[in-house]
Order: structure tokens, then C-alpha cells, then sequence
């Protein structure tokens, strides 16, 4: 990963924009207290991994969109 | 609330007039969100009817500072929170907890005419229920997991791309090759044909070889249209030494029959 600023970003925004910004929120908040990843990573990746497991519906649509996200802040 | 507080503006010298915003107001009044509004010196200045039912808001509020407000005392650095929306002109959030009832509390700047923030709005979402379903889920989700590990036969759960979904820990510990699978399940997914479990031997680190015994069977949820394959793995070493075991004592017993009959009818021979 070239820019975990970056990256935290597209994926807080992936998030908001799939499940509604109060909804990202809790989201984030719940699962990021209760998830234990296997080894120290930066917290949006620990929140992609973490909806993998718990909500993989959501998961995929946040991980396209955090992926479209990141590219085009890449090429802006 | 139109015919409650109002929508209460306070003036230079400390007095208050209602701005003639009926219509407006009655409007806000039917959201069922609660909504609070403070000027930047954090005073009360209005709220709806939702505010009210919901926080317990009483007219009498109105003209009192945030702190002096049980409710809004209760929201985190509420203050803080209002000081920096007012100086970066951006919304903000907060988590706020009133008995058992959880909220997002979104903190937004309303501004003049000449960009300047003139007061705050507070809305109230109730995230109660959010919250206990995903950790419902969360709980279901570590219980599941909690019984698949308790399985000591291996078990995975893969897409409709065959990609792993999810393996209980005796699977991650019995790594094996599924490649040869890929058709079998790939027709399975599609529905033209049914799995046959295969049998495959293969060398395990430090356990020598294994013969298992791979299953699978389509897993299909009512209301979701994505499709998985449940994978079993079945260590199936001591069945088949047993049933080689059987071979050779069926074979041995045959034998036997055999040489028996022989001598039987050499005898047969010899004294006729």
C-alpha cells in the first residue's frame, strides 16, 4: 500500500457512501471494538477484515468502492 | 414546536422573538428526528417536537446554555465538538448513550447569507437497534465459528467463485489441494450435476499419508441469492485399513474353503 492516509479515507468513505454516514459510524465503531486481527495493521485495513468476516455483503460493496476511491484520489 | 418554544432567536440585547417560521416549523415538527438548535455561544434556541417527545426537551430550556441541559450535558464534549464545526464550517459526529437508547449525534453548521455560522443543528439518530444487530451478528457469527472449530473433520465454505469463505481451523490445519476439484464443483454450482465425494491420498507433514474422503453440498439461504459450497473432509485412513483388513481375512477365508474342498474331493477320489 503506497499512502495509508489515503487509504483510510477512500475506505471511511466506501463506508459512508454504502451503508449512510450514521450507520458508518456504528459500524465502524462495533466492529472495530469487538475484532481482533490477527496482527497490528492500520485500522482501515483491520475494518475491511473485519467486515469480511461479519458482513461480507457489505464488505464487497466497500471494497469496490474503496478501491475505486483510492485510484481516482491517486490520479486527482 | 409551533406552539411550544417556537423558533426563538436571541437578539443583541438578550431578549428573544419568535421569527414567523410557521410553516417551517411545522414541517420540522413532523421528523421524527430529533432536532436541536444552538447559537455559537452554545444557548438553546430551539427544537422540535421530536426533541422534545424523544429527549424530554421542556420549553423552559430555551435561553439555557448546552451544559445546563441534562441531555446535552450528556453528549461528549459537545462543546468542543460546536467550536470546531463554527471555526471549520464542517459537520461532525458524536456517540451519545441516554438510558438505554444509543445516538449519532450529527453536529452541523447553519450559515448567514455572508458564509458566516450562525448557529448549530443538532439531530439526534437513533442507532439503538443498529448497534444491537450487529453485534448480534458479531455474536452469531464468533458461535458459528465457535462450533465449526469444535469439529475435528475439516470444513470449508466457498463462494460461487470457489474462492474460501470460510475453513474451521482443522481445515487451515489439513491444507490440501483442491484443484482437482475445480470441475466437480464448478458443475455442481451450475446444477447440472450432483458432487460424487472423491477419495484422495495425500502426505501429511510429520503424519504421513492420509486418504480423505471430499464432499460437498450446495448451502442456499431463503431471501439471498449468492450461492456457497459446503466442503467436507473426512479422514478416511482407518476405514479403508479396515476394510483392506477384511479383504485379506475374506480372501484368507476363502482360501481355506478352497484348499478344504480340495482335500475333500482328493479323498473322495482316493477311496473310490
Amino acid at each position: 500500500m503506497e499512502d495509508y492516509a489515503r487509504l483510510d479515507r477512500a475506505v471511511a468513505d466506501a463506508l459512508r457512501e454504502t451503508a449512510g454516514p450514521d450507520e458508518a459510524r456504528v459500524i465502524e465503531s462495533r466492529l472495530l471494538s469487538q475484532y481482533q486481527p490477527p496482527f497490528n495493521m492500520p485500522r482501515s485495513q483491520a475494518l475491511l477484515l473485519a467486515l469480511r468476516q461479519f458482513l461480507p455483503a457489505v464488505a464487497d460493496s466497500v471494497l469496490q468502492r474503496s478501491r475505486n476511491l483510492y485510484t481516482a484520489s491517486e490520479a486527482a | 414546536m409551533a406552539a411550544g418554544p417556537g423558533f426563538q432567536h436571541a437578539n443583541s440585547d438578550g431578549t428573544t422573538t419568535n421569527i414567523v417560521m410557521s410553516d417551517l416549523i411545522n414541517v420540522l415538527d413532523t421528523v421524527d428526528v430529533p432536532i436541536v438548535v444552538l447559537q455559537p455561544g452554545f444557548m438553546l434556541v430551539w427544537f422540535n417536537k421530536a426533541a422534545a417527545n424523544v429527549l424530554r426537551f421542556l420549553p423552559s430550556d430555551i435561553g439555557r446554555s448546552s451544559r445546563d441541559i441534562l441531555v446535552l450535558a450528556g453528549v461528549p464534549h459537545l462543546e468542543e465538538q460546536c467550536s470546531r464545526v463554527i471555526a471549520s464550517g464542517k459537520e461532525s459526529r458524536a456517540d451519545f448513550r441516554d438510558g438505554h437508547k444509543w445516538f449519532v449525534v450529527r453536529i452541523f453548521p447553519h450559515k448567514k447569507g455572508d458564509g458566516q455560522v450562525s448557529s448549530i443543528v443538532l439531530t439526534f439518530t437513533n442507532v439503538t437497534a443498529l448497534r444491537a444487530s450487529i453485534d448480534q451478528v458479531m455474536y452469531e457469527r464468533e458461535c458459528t465459528k465457535a462450533i465449526l472449530n469444535a469439529v475435528s473433520d475439516p470444513l470449508v465454505v466457498l463462494g460461487a467463485d470457489q474462492r474460501i469463505h470460510c475453513g474451521n481451523r482443522a481445515f487451515y490445519e489439513m491444507f490440501l489441494e483442491l484443484a482437482t476439484l475445480r470441475t466437480q464443483l464448478k458443475e455442481m454450482l451450475e446444477g447440472s450435476h450432483a458432487f460424487q465425494p472423491v477419495e484422495v491420498d495425500h502426505v501429511f507433514p510429520g503424519e504421513g499419508q492420509r486418504t480423505l474422503s471430499i464432499d460437498a453440498r450446495p448451502l442456499s439461504l431463503t431471501g439471498h441469492s449468492e450461492r456457497r459450497i459446503l466442503v467436507t473432509f473426512q479422514d478416511i485412513k482407518a476405514h479403508k485399513q479396515a476394510e483392506a483388513s477384511n479383504d485379506l481375512r475374506a480372501i484368507a477365508t476363502r482360501k481355506e474353503e478352497l484348499r478344504r474342498s480340495e482335500a475333500f474331493w482328493l479323498r473322495l477320489n482316493v477311496s473310490a
